[in-house]
């Protein structure tokens, strides 16, 4: 029997409950069609509510405090690079180059591309930027930092200082990059049609081992938020210095809504391509998220993006498997964690058809804000004077959530209090049910190790 | 391997707890996930003492205990570790083979009541005569002292915990002196299915050693010894091997594990290949 190939793809950003096969609004089509020869995973849940220890533990199968790739209070996202390199344990490319799988990346998330580490063990490793900004417009983007923290003051100053021909220079280009932006349908398209469009046009030697990482649903999801910085969107939000109005986020509501349409159709396209070309049968496809994405839904802290919190929004995602053969598998009950893929595929290949996603309890971990507010201010992106008693309350504090059956638990990790408690995403007394707080506290308390959380 | 018993008697007692707390520092310093198996038996329980010295000194809380369920301890067992672990604060987690420990009728386990896993696991490790047959089917004697029921209720319940709640390191209170099998162990030793270490601080104690630190630390003794019991596991299968306290027999020239069946020639040694301690 020829080795299955493998397709994995992770929708980046995507939460589950938007999806129509998941009992959403969202149509898509060819998702559901492709169901017919696939599993659905129903209670899927990411590791970690971001994009770099998420993926870290699709390809090692450890959570992030066992690989150590993850955000820290102190310095946010500062030093994750470092960390990518410093793990030096093995991964599930490596294992399936020696057993001789051809292994292909394609990312439009710039924390996925050559350079990061995420490439290594890869036979080749694509980034398709989802800006379409050429190397000379991605220079001056860097470049006129010299003359101000953002382009506003760069221009201001520029032009206070007479120097109108470098302004003229940084603002042809500004323009035009604006422009090429609206002509692809930037922030509703990026990448995945150049993705597949490259895939068609590819031969691999089998077995193949292709990731993609499509960034359609990753903010920003509306025009409105074209020209400002993501994080300084979320931040002033946050720290109720610039909150976003209801008319806005319903835009990005509707935005992130019709990401999802373009994925569908650009998947199809995919599907259609493998059965064309005779791939489609022997080949498994894994469809899954890195995390979801808060819209501001009603909460104790409503909030805009992903990281940090881990809201059922943020954690819980789709997953899809199509095996070779199109084998339907019994899937156990209650919850999948994603850090279980590698054995998943592992097995799978190994022609060990069976559910190795589901764990009796499953884990997803934050160890504080994504960012370093630090560099965020020296940047100029938050203003120096922003309210950060309010945000440390709010967010300044390691998290861990454990799923259990119907339950969630949610823990604060400096104080030990609980952030959340629900039964089936309903918010529970936990007075009422202490035996089973209790034991998933236990379960947090075990799984946080030597690490320093307060349980 | 060879078949000689390593016997460390050239240290002190304070240069070997001296070695076993470098050790233990070793392992905290690089795994997230460190437990320490207890039995309430004598070895477990100097290890307990030990890294508890060493988590007080740390200022970090007590590590949790693996406490391996086979569904026959002696209830003075069970009582130790509840009174123990409450008085000095932290977690037992119970390993259990519940497929197993479910599938017992009388004395009996019969393979086709067992999940694939353990059916395969009972075919991979049963000597020769230790799977039977009646009228029923294929069986295997509920038991500690085969290697077979040893492997399932033992072995695999521990390899189940070690997966289910991510160990990556086991603390174990095995010692040179005990047999030969164990003799060439080494502190920390790397072990694959699943993937762990483990951690081995104390062995170079002798058995005398044992019985010193114990009085010295003033520890918790499990009744059985006082009984003439030296070394205790399941009810079924630990015996006296004399009417004194264990401390009190001659523990250089008698075997430690005489009251227990397990010294069968070259099964230690099979059962750790396996990942039995």
């Amino acid at each position: 029997m020829n080795p299955p190939n493998i397709i994995f793809i992770v929708f980046d950003t995507l939460r589950r409950d938007i999806c129509s096969i998941y009992g959403g609004d969202v149509k898509t089509p060819n998702i559901e069609e492709f169901l017919k020869d696939s599993n659905i995973f129903p209670r899927a849940v990411s590791s970690s509510p971001w994009t770099v220890p998420s993926h870290m533990s699709f390809f090692t199968g450890l959570y992030a405090r066992e690989h150590g790739v993850h955000e820290d209070l102190e310095h946010g996202d500062g030093r994750v690079l470092d960390k990518i390199y410093e793990y030096n344990g093995d991964n599930i490319i490596s294992y399936l180059k020696q057993k001789g799988y051809l292994t292909i990346g394609y990312s439009t998330n710039p924390w996925l591309s050559p350079g990061t580490g995420f490439d290594r063990n890869f036979s080749s490793f694509t980034f398709f930027s989802s800006e379409y900004m050429n190397l000379e417009e991605m220079n001056a983007v860097n470049e006129y930092k010299r003359y101000g923290k953002n382009r506003y003051e760069a221009a201001k100053n520029l032009i206070l200082s007479g120097n109108f021909q470098e302004f003229l220079k940084y603002y042809r280009i500004h323009k035009r990059i604006i422009k090429r932006k609206r002509e692809v349908g930037y922030p509703f398209i990026k990448g995945s049609d150049l993705i597949f469009d490259h895939i068609m046009n590819s031969s691999y030697e089998e077995p193949f081992f292709i990731f993609i990482n499509l960034m359609e649903s990753h903010e920003p999801s509306a025009l409105w938020e074209l020209d400002i910085d993501d994080r300084k969107i979320k931040y002033l939000d946050l720290s109720g210095r610039e909150i976003i109005s209801e008319k806005k986020m319903e835009r990005t509501r509707n935005g992130y809504k019709r990401s999802l349409e373009i994925l569908d159709f650009q998947f199809g396209r995919l599907i259609k391509y493998l059965k064309k070309m005779k791939l489609y049968d022997n080949t498994m496809i894994i469809v899954t998220s890195d995390h979801g994405q808060a819209l501001k839904e009603k909460r104790k802290i409503p909030y805009y993006g992903h990281g940090n919190f881990l809201y059922d929004e943020i954690i819980e995602v789709p997953l899809i498997i199509k095996f070779n053969n199109n084998v339907k598998i019994n899937i156990k009950n209650w919850n999948q964690s994603l850090v279980n893929i590698p054995e998943q595929i592992k097995n799978s290949i190994e022609g060990s058809m069976d559910d190795y996603m589901t764990s009796e309890y499953v884990f997803s971990e934050s160890f504080g804000p994504v960012h370093d507010f630090e560099t965020l201010i020296k940047e100029g992106i938050l203003p120096s004077d922003i309210n950060f008693s309010l945000m440390n309350e709010k967010m300044f504090y390691p998290k861990k959530a454990v799923y259990w059956k119907n339950y969630k638990l949610v823990l604060n990790g400096l104080t030990g209090e609980l952030d959340e408690f629900t039964e089936n995403g309903k918010s529970q007394d936990p007075n009422e049910k202490k035996e089973i707080v209790e034991n998933l506290k236990e379960q947090i308390y075990i799984f946080k190790g030597q690490e320093s959380f307060r349980v | 391997m060879t078949q000689e018993i390593r016997i460390e008697g050239g240290l002190s007692l304070n240069a070997k707890v001296a070695i076993a707390k470098i050790v233990i520092n070793d392992a905290i310093d690089r795994f997230k996930r460190p437990f320490v198996v207890w039995s309430a038996g004598k070895d477990s329980m100097v290890v307990l003492h030990l890294v508890r010295n060493v988590a007080e000194e740390r200022h970090m809380d007590m590590l949790p205990a693996l406490f391996i369920d086979h569904g026959q301890h002696y209830e003075e067992t069970i009582e130790m570790l509840d009174k123990i672990s409450k008085e000095w604060n932290f977690k037992v987690i119970y390993a259990r083979n519940e497929d197993a420990l479910s599938a017992v009728k009388g004395n009996k386990i019969y393979l086709k009541d067992l999940n694939k896993e353990n059916q395969e696991e009972a075919k991979k490790i049963a000597q020769p005569g230790e799977i039977l047959k009646d009228e029923n089917g294929e069986y295997f004697e509920y038991s500690l002292e085969t290697s077979v029921g040893n492997h399932i209720l033992k072995t695999i319940a521990m390899n189940n915990a070690i997966k289910r709640y991510r160990i990556d390191a086991l603390f174990t209170g095995i010692r040179w002196d005990e047999n030969p099998a164990r003799s060439w162990e080494v502190f920390i030793s790397p072990r694959e299915n699943p993937p762990h270490v483990r951690v081995h601080p104390i062995l170079p104690f002798t058995e005398r050693n044992i019985w010193e630190y114990t009085f010295k630390n003033n520890l918790p003794i499990h009744p059985l010894y006082y009984q003439g019991y030296r070394s205790i596991d399941g009810k079924y299968d630990s015996k006296k091997t004399s009417d004194k306290p264990a401390w009190e027999q001659d523990l250089e020239h008698t075997k430690e594990r005489a009251g227990r069946s397990q010294d069968k020639e070259g099964m230690m040694e099979k059962l750790r290949r396996f990942g039995y301690m």
